[in-house]
């Protein structure tokens, strides 16, 4: 019987289902029927990192599904990803150069965009010295997209104004790795998911931030009656759906309850003595320094963080406290973590307390056990924290303070010695201080929305685009009009996601390629040619050397061959990354040294992590399975004593409400891919604010009435949603919405964590009001 | 029954209320123009309550433009969801699919139209 085209897309759409349930790739001959060539390639949406299956007909993008072959997701994708094809083709994708002239964006060609660019950067840098030009890029950039950039910066003008907005994000996961362990990124795997016995949810709403992840833990508990999870979260997420115990603190007292979490096992005896006398060492800070103690000087710390304590402080019942204690010790447990520690003035502290955790339990290194913070964006951990594209840092381990890491890089870029400067440069929120009082002359911002996602939103957003004599001067790189820019002075249409060719790194390592299947509209280009013409100008006006990156860059194949050059004999260790192989390979996990090296689940462990086998961290002494933190001082990762201390802006009569922000399954960050679905757009048309029932009748406020929500340095206006999620007292906002009454960034604070810069998007105090 | 939670994608399935916002720039309204399909189908990897997989596929099998199908595994069953545009085949996803008592999560694996 002939299958006409309905039979053959409904026939196609089961197989697609049936080979996803049962992990196997779909049948050849429905694939050979089609007139579509499947391509594998990788979502762009969270740092899950979703392995995919684009179909592409006449260069279009027609079809996205997930793809069953991929080792971690297994063919699951979420709604977002899905909608990737019409994001593709959306009427409004910027097209042509523009450029603001009399206060109007006019099209421009790209020679005149670029020649405009060359000139201004050209000329900031002569008048005022390399500081006075900037680089705000992306955890969505691309590796190669932003290697190239950090090298532009640091290594060819001299200045480490590079930063990115990870800051926003990931920082204080970062800061909690290197000082708890030596260096950053997680040691365990998305495999541990499937030996665990007990999931610590912290501050994540995986269900819909990380929903592939989630299930993968769903399925693990309905598979095991004993697999049982605890969430900590003053909101009542959806991941409280599948909670044994949730443990809901006062947002911002989190840290009592950690280590009152300590407190019970130390006195239980329920830690692992061998492992804490191998491996591990603890510290204070005192006078401002650390301070070496030993484990009893540990178990006296936590004395004043009795359960009943960290009740007083958090407002979590002592006995839940000791009955995660309790299950998190008997685990195997794994740590999930993301923004409700991290984006916090005390996220490293936080970070260090998950780990101290699992170091003093001994469960780290193995199935089943490890702390893994997610990352909110694709390409946060491969493009941004690993090639180095921050202030502080340069690629793969090392650090502008570090002269040997300086002269290391100055070396492989072939940059003159002395050009990386020794001292950081400006981290987020001091560059776009900076930028306010015109310090910072020239800024190119870079596949993000700053316009939109910078906490305390007003005072920068005037400083990227309020008329003034001196104003800087802003480039912005994009794919759709934002409220970004809308504040620029340049804007260049880049090429999106399967438009271009290039590297993701995302949350477990493991770094995946992703090909150029489908033609960027109009005269839009990909981000990285971009970049060379970038480098190309300034070679040419001599604020760079002649052929800095002209003479030995000019492929991002070419960039990718220099970066797996700059990891060798680090931590990070991919020589053994091919472009080749990442073509045929579903991603592979860093360290993997050699072309023949099948990539790291588990880092640190003997017989799993080749940095112990070979290069400056080898041990031979270590037998199979023995665990060695090469990168941390001494060898031995660090328990930190940390105080228990509140957020920056306790509430108070004035303000007495807590305001914390988030995300919603359908949108992503502020919305600038996801509101050109339709289908999507319409799951979340409009902002809410969640308010408890309690708060809402003392405030009379009724569902859908506008609220005016106000704190310190704004307000937003936006409709109520009564709902028991957020605790008595507490609010919360997704921040994905971009009309200006829904801009909750306006309201939020930008004090941020001293040590990782990390803003604290998720506590400030606001004052509410029926509008 | 053992009450379970409604799932989408792994989250709690909710009433989502509210009309189409007028956007600033308002380039989105035209956002389909590209692409505004006559025919989409869906198909859909759905977690199930095990004890409640015959009634839940004798459930999705009565609901217009929908089809349940045998996976060969006690808690996930598939469901193809025919529609006459994005639009309808995802508010048969949100608004019917994931209504059905025992219908725990509901993950659309495949989208395909003409």
């Amino acid at each position: 019987m002939a299958m006409n085209r309905r039979d053959f897309l409904r026939t196609s759409a089961m197989a697609a289902v049936a080979s996803v349930a049962e992990g196997k790739a779909l049948a050849s001959s429905t694939l050979e029927s089609s007139e579509v060539t499947w391509h594998k390639s990788v979502c762009r949406f969270c740092g899950t990192g979703c392995g995919v299956m684009l179909g592409i007909r006449d260069k279009k993008l027609v079809a996205l599904r997930g793809d069953p072959k991929h080792p971690t997701t297994k063919g699951l994708v979420c709604a977002k990803s899905l909608f990737l094809p019409k994001i593709v083709h959306a009427p409004d994708r910027l097209k042509h150069p523009m450029i603001r002239k009399n206060g109007k964006f006019v099209q421009a060609s790209w020679d005149e965009a670029m020649k405009l660019i060359g000139d201004r950067f050209a000329d900031s840098i002569r008048k005022h010295g390399p500081d006075s030009v900037a680089y705000y890029g992306s955890g969505q950039a691309l590796s190669e997209e932003s290697y190239l950039a950090n090298r532009i910066f640091k290594g060819g003008i001299g200045t480490n104004n590079v930063e990115g907005n990870p800051r926003l994000c990931m920082a204080s996961a970062v800061g909690g790795y290197v000082s708890t362990f030596g260096k950053d990124e997680p040691m365990g795997c998305y495999d541990d998911i499937d030996h665990a016995k007990v999931f610590f949810l912290v501050g994540s709403n995986t269900a819909e931030c990380h929903p592939v992840i989630f299930d993968q833990i769903l399925a693990r508990k309905e598979a095991h009656n004993d697999v049982l999870v605890i969430v900590c979260d003053p909101r009542k997420s959806p991941v409280t759906s599948i909670a044994d115990i949730h443990l809901d603190p006062v947002p911002g007292y989190d840290l009592a309850v950690f280590h009152a979490m300590a407190h019970v096992i130390v006195k239980e005896k329920k830690y692992d003595a061998d492992f804490i006398a191998k491996q591990c060492q603890f510290k204070i800070v005192e006078n401002g320094r650390p301070k070496k103690v030993d484990f009893e000087g540990y178990v006296k710390f936590l004395d004043q963080y009795s359960p009943e304590q960290a009740e007083l402080i958090s407002g979590v019942p002592a006995q839940k406290i000791v009955e995660a204690a309790r299950l998190f010790a008997n685990g195997p447990t794994m740590t999930f973590w993301t923004m409700g520690l991290n984006q916090r003035t005390r996220g490293v502290w936080a970070n260090n307390l998950m780990h101290n955790l699992h170091l003093i339990t001994g469960q780290i290194g193995k199935p089943g056990m490890t702390p893994f913070s997610l990352t909110g964006q694709p390409n946060a951990c491969g493009g941004v924290r690993d090639t180095g594209s921050l202030c502080h840092i340069l690629p793969y381990g090392r650090s502008v303070k570090k002269a040997k890491h300086r002269a290391e890089m100055e070396k492989i870029w072939g940059a003159k010695p002395g050009t990386i400067k020794p001292k950081p440069g400006k981290n987020t929120i001091e560059m776009f201080r900076a930028l306010g009082r015109n310090e910072i002359k020239a800024m190119l911002i870079l596949t993000t929305n700053p316009g939109q996602s910078l906490p305390n939103l007003t005072p920068y957003r005037d400083a990227m685009g309020k008329a003034r004599p001196g104003k800087p001067f802003i480039v912005v790189l994009d794919i759709f009009p934002t409220r970004t820019t809308e504040l620029a002075d340049v804007i260049l249409p880049a090429a999106m996601w399967s438009e271009k060719l290039g590297v993701f790194g995302m949350s477990e390592r493991r770094y995946q390629y992703q090909p150029a299947l489908v033609t960027p509209p109009g005269e839009a280009r990909p981000d990285l040619e971009i970049l060379l013409d970038f480098a190309g100008l300034l070679e040419e006006r001599g604020v760079i050397p002649k052929g800095y990156v002209s003479s030995k860059l000019k492929t991002c194949d070419d960039v990718w061959n220099e970066m797996r050059h700059a990891s060798k004999n680090t931590a990070y260790d991919f020589m053994g990354m091919t472009r080749d192989r990442l073509k045929k390979e579903r991603g592979i996990r860093w360290p993997a040294p050699t072309i023949d090296h099948p990539g790291t689940a588990r880092r640190f462990v003997k017989g799993e992590d080749p940095i112990l086998d070979h290069g400056p961290y080898a041990d031979d002494s270590l037998n199979e399975g023995d665990i060695k933190f090469y990168a941390a001082k001494d060898y031995r990762a660090t328990v930190w004593l940390r105080p228990a201390l509140g957020p920056a802006e306790p509430v108070d009569k004035e303000y007495p409400y807590i305001l914390s922000t988030g995300r919603v399954l359908e949108h992503w960050h502020t919305g600038t891919m996801t509101m050109r679905a339709p289908e999507l757009k319409r799951a979340y048309p409009e902002a809410y604010i969640e308010i408890n029932p309690v708060d809402a009748k003392k405030l009379g406020l009724r569902n859908r009435d506008m609220v005016r929500i106000t704190s310190r340095r704004g307000e937003a206006l936006i409709k109520a949603r009564i709902t028991g999620m957020p605790r008595v007292g507490m609010v919360f906002v997704p921040w994905c919405w971009e009309d200006t009454n829904s801009l909750i960034n306006r309201v939020t604070i930008d004090a941020y964590d001293p040590g990782s810069k990390q803003p604290e998007f998720k506590i400030c105090a606001v004052k509410l009001a029926k509008a | 029954m053992q009450a379970q939670p409604k799932t989408e994608g792994g989250i709690l399935f909710e009433e989502r209320v509210g009309q189409e916002t007028s956007s600033r720039r308002d380039p989105r309204k035209d956002v389909d123009a590209s692409t505004k399909p006559s025919y989409v189908v869906v198909g859909v990897l759905c977690r199930v309550f095990p004890p409640l997989m015959g009634e839940v596929c004798e459930c999705i099998d009565s609901l217009p433009g929908m089809e349940s199908f045998s996976l060969g595994e006690r808690g996930r069953v598939g469901v193809l969801i025919e529609a006459g545009s994005f639009d309808q085949a995802h508010q048969r996803l949100q608004e019917e699919l994931l209504q059905v008592e025992g219908v725990q999560a509901a993950w659309p694996i495949s989208t395909q139209w003409e």
